[in-house]
């Protein structure tokens, strides 16, 4: 990312914005697509995250930083629209996956849905949490910082969801071999 | 989560989609071809700069002016002591003697006198301090803390003359993005200012001598932000956004106890267009003024038009000024005499404007044409007495309502980013 571009952009300089926001988009779909599992949704979170970047781009002193705070922008951006979807009782549509596993692995999507399931029960700022961590791969001190929370906080939303995940996974049906199931 | 459940979690984590639709890209990039930017002061970060503050005038003359400073509050208080008279406040309503003059740069605040002669560094509460907004009689100001950056907030209170420096926001983490300066009551014995909650922009209230802690004005339905007391005290204004598809925004009035909420005015507001800068109150707290983009919907043909509306606490709000250009006008100030209302119009990378306009409409005077960096990243400051107008952005300028012309610069760092004038007794 090239602060350049991001100084350029804060005077108003729409082509290098557009640079940023392309270079940027696909990593925000995968991560916003995961918090959400709704690629719908997360589209229009993607699209709210950058429209607030380049809102709010004059607001942003360290311009090194612009990754950490588009990441910023994005779990808000998710969590408003996990808000909307709550009030709206829409339906949550499972993300419609590239590389499915072969038909024959009943229990791996069994898995799959059980882990869905699991997930969605939990608050989008616990679901944020977990995927920046497990799959963007970033430090708890890095997401503290990209959440804008104290590093404890991170921490324990992470305790409070894996813990979650596991008890939610460990009720009758979930992962645990089922009598008759032949796992 | 056991180690084998925490990998399975990885693993389906990584399933699913690498790249967007690039015909969301296109959406993306073509709605940030119509949306406006922000100016940079609606940003705490923009203040809270890291660097070290440099000096606002040579050491030898700073050293002397605290000499000075300090021995004319020493005879000021002995001659309080032995006279025993108190110091005459104006009143919360109307024009006032001009006083000092209360600004930010550098994360620090600095009082200085007319034209910002003789500016005094501020011991400050040790943090990154910003938005010094003095009490309606002048004898107090309150400002913001950062104690580490992009940190929280805490609220601070001073004398005018720099001591007595306390917090009055208690343990209260403040969380106050955008922000907006603190708002006195005009009695001077309570602080109205917005925080998130939990991402939700809420409005708080908190005794002006740090007796009890901040407590929420408002519940969690919406953000409220940009909220000031009127100056009759009956009341409060504020933007309020309520989330949907699109989001409504509202410039609404509600009791100063929080209750009573109306909306003056509503309009959707789709990511791609404007925000509404304002309110500010008439000085006799009978409308309010603010800046906003037309309505997609209902002023179709005034699309990418700015407006300057009135609204009346009692009536319909009344456009009093259409900028025809895809510049946008900046928050209004009124001022303290009623005549006159203040605004800038402009764009990033466009010369700004800086016009006078009176309250119904008539009478529209470009007074100053701002700089390069365009009117809306400028908002206007009154002086007390109502004579002149700051044009705050840089250059600072300050402009005689009666001769424009003779419009000059304020002597305060270009690094300012914030400014307030002490009302005094006449």
């Amino acid at each position: 990312m090239a602060t350049d571009l991001v100084e350029r952009a804060q005077r108003g300089d729409h082509e290098a914005f557009d640079a940023l926001a392309s270079a940027a988009y696909d990593r925000l779909f995968a991560i916003a697509t995961r918090i959400l599992r709704d690629p719908y949704a997360a589209e229009d979170a993607v699209q709210e995250a950058l429209v607030r970047a380049w809102r709010d781009l004059r607001g942003l002193r360290e311009r090194e930083r612009f990754d950490a705070w588009l990441h910023r922008l994005l779990v808000h951006a998710c969590a408003d629209q996990g808000r909307r979807a709550q009030r709206q009782r829409a339906e949550v549509i499972a993300i419609d996956l590239e590389s499915p596993e072969p038909a024959d692995d009943v229990a791996r999507m069994a898995d799959r849905d059980e882990l869905q399931r699991a997930f969605l029960e939990l608050s989008v700022e616990h679901r944020s949490v977990l995927v920046l961590v497990h799959y963007v791969g970033l430090p708890a001190s890095e997401v503290a910082t990209i959440l804008g929370v104290p590093p404890g906080t991170v921490y324990s939303r992470l305790h409070y969801g894996t813990r979650q995940m596991r008890e939610i996974l460990g009720r009758p049906s979930a992962l645990a071999p089922q009598p008759g199931s032949g796992r | 989560m056991n180690d084998a459940s925490e990998r399975l979690l990885m693993s389906w984590l990584a399933e699913g989609p690498a790249r967007g639709p690039e015909e969301g890209l296109a959406r993306v990039l073509a709605t940030t071809r119509r949306t406006r930017q922000r100016p940079a002061w609606r940003f705490a970060p923009w203040w809270f700069r890291t660097s070290s503050f440099g000096p606002v005038a040579p050491r030898r003359q700073m050293a002397l002016a605290l000499v000075v400073v300090a021995l004319l509050l020493i005879a000021a208080l002995a001659i309080g002591v032995v006279v025993g008279v108190r110091p005459r406040v104006p009143p919360a309503i109307g024009v006032a003697s001009n006083g000092a003059l209360a600004y930010a740069a550098g994360g620090k605040v600095i009082l200085a006198g007319a034209g910002g002669a003789h500016p005094r560094l501020l011991a400050g509460s040790g943090g990154i301090d910003s938005n010094p907004t003095y009490s309606r009689d002048g004898t107090r100001f309150a400002f913001w803390s950062q104690t580490v950056a992009d940190g929280p907030l805490a609220l601070f209170v001073a004398n005018a003359d720099g001591s007595d420096i306390r917090k009055i926001s208690g343990s209260t983490a403040i969380d106050a993005s955008p922000l907006y300066s603190p708002s006195w009551s005009p009695d001077g014995t309570r602080i109205l200012f917005s925080s998130r909650d939990g991402g939700i922009e809420r409005l708080y209230v908190v005794p002006s001598d740090g007796s009890s802690g901040p407590r929420a004005l408002t519940d969690r339905t919406a953000d409220r932000g940009a909220a000031s007391w009127s100056p009759d005290g009956a009341w409060l204004a504020y933007q309020k956004v309520v989330d949907g598809t699109p989001p409504i925004e509202s410039v609404v009035v509600a009791r100063a106890d929080g209750t009573g909420e109306r909306a003056l005015y509503s309009q959707p507001l789709p990511a791609d267009e404007g925000i509404i800068d304002g309110p500010t109150w008439a000085p006799d707290s009978s409308a309010i003024v603010y800046a906003r983009p037309a309505d997609p919907v209902l002023e179709p043909d005034l699309l990418k038009h700015g407006l300057l509306a009135v609204a009346p606490l009692d009536g319909k709000e009344r456009i009093i000024f259409e900028h025809p250009s895809q510049d946008w006008i900046s928050w209004p100030g009124w001022s303290p005499d009623g005549a006159w209302i203040a605004f800038g119009t402009g764009d990033v990378g466009h010369p700004g404007a800086f016009h006078l306009i009176r309250p119904d409409g008539t009478d529209d005077r470009l007074v100053f044409h701002g700089p390069s960096q365009g009117g809306t990243n400028c908002w206007p400051v009154w002086s007390p007495d109502a004579r002149s107008v700051i044009a705050v952005c840089g250059p600072f300028v300050e402009i005689p309502v009666d001769a424009p012309s003779n419009a000059r610069s304020l002597g305060v760092p270009n690094e300012t980013v914030e400014l307030d004038w002490q009302r005094v007794a006449p």
